[in-house]
């Protein structure tokens, strides 16, 4: 039997944003009122009187139950009451409705490096650090080599820590925190920061700390490093609990959610992208030729449509596209070819370039294509416009897509038509 | 694992506050977080001062030697028979204990936002490691004043200055109390710190500082023991400490009568302070 660690029962959270002061008033009669005011909110929170405030509900009647060894993330979009949520499960702040019962010791890693000081030295801050963290000094003296083992600071530990790299820094604060050994851990945007090897390495920490039956509850934008560490995800929207269930399931929501970007863009021409080789005019993303408002089937063709001003003649033009899904990983990179145009020297004049992706290419998801024209012998780039246009992909389980009766999860970025054969061998 | 999850503490978090016991047995679960917050505080002063240590006899010495002139040569305020440079420190010491704590506890937890919007632990804990971290350079100031006070003058006080941990006592109560007070108020009014500051100038002459409190007997006809007096010494405890360090540190009968009340006030201040802070650690890192 497991036990719940971790119970949010209706917890909302109420902010109040002051109505700007009414400007008729003069100082003495401001002073008057306002130190009859301050006497009397210096004992009380609230007053009726207040209506001048306005507020704002930053988590509304939001319920989780949490169970022991559990990794949940949480995701949403800024805003969406994620921040604030952690923020009460790690007591820096108190929910206005509701309750929230926590079993064992929990460690908050709101932001890594917390309350390092720059003037001390970086073995200093690692016990500064270690007991705001809630560790007793003698664990911390237990762990100290494996914490400036983990860091990679190696020589400059006995450094002030304000000539430390924001890297070394990073690293040094993650290092202090994995090695709290708290039943719960709150990991909250760890992975901003740091190089590729380093966040790889705190990733796989987070999956040891799982892996050892504690309990972790983290929150990313970055989407595959939510994918890769829990299976379950609570996906909050202006501060409701809008999913909680399969990770694959949430992140789906959460990039349609996300999922409103452009699907036609238009530049006019002293701001258009480029130089003055080339210019980008227009990008529009259609279906079978229809003009795409909501995500496309996933049987049905998708087409770009790019066109551009060729300013100065006689350069073989290379326009490219680059698709990435929301978490900003590359899915493909696509050049124009076609003989007819590829590696001949152009003329001046606008033209318009369709590249079409062919119905049951991709899997579900959300995709933003960003585009670039280039000229070759010699090479040169001459405009990149990141994410120009997106689109997302759906299937509406019909039985005739790639997926066939299948009702499960299907993974990955593309789902083509691929031709199966099976015989029977023998028997 | 069961066994071990089921001992394990339970929290509950909501919108009330929580019992001032709970609280103050917080206190003592995170004792070791505020002796590292002590050391901190004393290791970044070390460390942000070129001269280290010695800024901490310099400040109050060149402050002390200005004073003296101005109202020991120019004004030749009384002394009750001390040289006035002792007479002025003996004084001027514990108020530049009380000032320099009260003025940085009242900033401390505005200027430690980071720590307080990213993580918990109990926020009493950032002025209460000021008022502990102070100490040891207040300490460092009464050394050097006994040596100021045997090497050039000649003068050590006897078996007297023992009695200098009453009002130290006292100090260290009244200090906490309007740091904590000072503290939780800052975050919902943000100007407490400038009128802070302004206030503490107008205190220090206020309290028998530069002036013998034997004066208003002599200037305004009060006796020693005129119920004006003690009065004064109840709403105002730093005339009650002054007195004491001035008696310990150059002789003469304690004022217990003066440090009684500043005691029942101060007490009094530091219970409603702790309260009254307790009551607001909740809102503070929505204030900050």
């Amino acid at each position: 039997m497991t036990h719940n660690v971790l119970e949010v029962r209706s917890v909302s959270k109420c902010f109040r944003i002051k109505a700007p002061q009414a400007k008729d008033e003069t100082l003495i009669t401001q002073i008057i009122r306002s130190s009859a005011k301050a006497l009397q909110s210096v004992w009380r929170d609230e007053t009726d009187a207040e209506q001048e405030k306005t507020l704002h509900w930053a988590l509304r009647d939001v319920n989780l139950v949490v169970t022991e060894g559990e990794i949940v993330s949480v995701i949403g979009h800024n805003g969406s009451g994620k921040s604030t949520l952690l923020k009460i499960l790690s007591r820096i702040t108190a929910p206005t409705k509701g309750q929230v019962s926590v079993r064992g010791r929990l460690a908050s890693l709101l932001e890594v490096g917390t309350g390092f000081h720059p003037d001390l030295s970086g073995r200093d801050n690692v016990f500064l650090n270690a007991a705001i963290l809630g560790m007793r000094r003698e664990e911390i003296l237990r762990r100290f080599d494996a914490i400036v083992d983990f860091s990679g600071v190696g020589a400059f530990i006995d450094t002030p820590v304000k000539h430390y790299s924001s890297g070394m820094k990073v690293r040094l604060g993650f290092a202090v925190a994995a090695h709290l050994d708290p039943d719960i851990l709150i990991i909250d945007e760890v992975l901003a920061v740091g190089d590729a090897a380093f966040q790889q390495r705190c990733l796989s920490c987070i999956e040891d700390v799982g892996r050892s039956g504690r309990t972790v509850l983290y929150v990313s934008h970055h989407l595959p490093s939510v994918a890769r560490l829990s299976r379950r995800t609570v996906l909050l929207d202006q501060g409701r609990v809008l999913f909680d269930g399969s990770t694959l399931a949430a992140i789906r929501q959460y990039e349609e959610r996300v999922g409103g970007f452009n699907t036609r863009r238009q530049w006019d021409s002293p701001n258009s992208p480029g130089d003055d080789c080339v210019r980008l005019l227009a990008v529009e993303v259609t279906s079978n030729g229809l003009p795409v408002d909501g995500p496309v089937d996933v049987r049905h063709p998708v087409e770009i449509h790019l066109r551009y001003e060729v300013m100065r003649g006689g350069l073989p033009i290379l326009p490219s596209l680059h698709l990435h899904d929301l978490g900003g990983t590359l899915v493909l990179s696509s050049l124009d070819t076609h003989p007819e145009w590829h590696a001949q020297p152009r003329s001046a004049g606008v033209y318009q370039t369709t590249v079409v992706f062919p119905g049951n290419l991709f899997n579900e998801g959300s995709f933003q294509a960003g585009i670039a024209i280039s000229t070759m012998e010699p090479y040169r780039n001459h405009l990149y416009v990141h994410n120009a246009v997106g689109f997302s992909i759906f299937d509406s389980i019909t039985g005739d897509s790639t997926r066939g009766q299948f009702r499960g999860e299907v993974n990955g970025y593309l789902r083509p038509q691929l031709t199966w054969n099976t015989s029977r061998a023998g028997g | 694992m069961q066994q071990q999850v089921q001992q394990k503490q339970q929290v509950i978090i909501s919108s009330e506050a929580g019992q001032l016991a709970a609280y103050l047995h917080s206190l003592v679960v995170f004792r070791e977080l505020l002796f590292f917050l002590v050391w901190k505080n004393l290791k970044v002063q070390v460390a942000q001062t070129v001269l280290g240590f010695g800024w901490l006899v310099l400040r109050p010495l060149l402050n002390a030697l200005v004073l003296t002139f101005i109202f020991g040569r120019l004004a030749r305020l009384p002394s009750e028979g001390s040289p006035y440079l002792l007479f002025l420190l003996s004084g001027y010491l514990p108020w530049s204990y009380f000032a320099g704590v009260v003025s940085k506890a009242s900033g401390s937890l505005t200027g430690n936002a980071a720590l307080v919007t990213k993580v918990y632990f109990p926020r009493l804990l950032l002025p209460g490691a000021l008022v502990l971290a102070g100490l040891s350079e207040f300490v460092v100031t009464l050394v050097f004043f006994m040596l100021v006070s045997t090497l050039y003058y000649g003068y050590f006080p006897g078996l007297g200055l023992l009695w200098i941990a009453v009002p130290l006592l006292l100090l260290l109560l009244i200090t906490a109390a309007i740091s904590f007070w000072l503290a939780a108020l800052s975050v919902k009014f943000r100007d407490v710190r400038h009128a802070a500051s302004y206030l503490l100038q107008m205190l220090m002459f206020l309290a028998p500082v530069i002036w013998p409190l034997s004066l208003l007997s002599t200037r305004l006809g009060l006796t020693a023991d005129a119920w004006v007096l003690k009065l004064l010494a109840g709403l105002y405890p730093m005339i009650g400490v002054i007195e004491g360090f001035r008696r310990a540190l150059l002789g003469g009968p304690m004022p217990w009568d003066l440090m009684g009340l500043g005691f029942l006030t101060a007490s009094l201040l530091l219970i409603s302070g702790v309260i009254y802070f307790h009551r607001s650690e909740q809102q503070m890192a929505d204030g900050i």
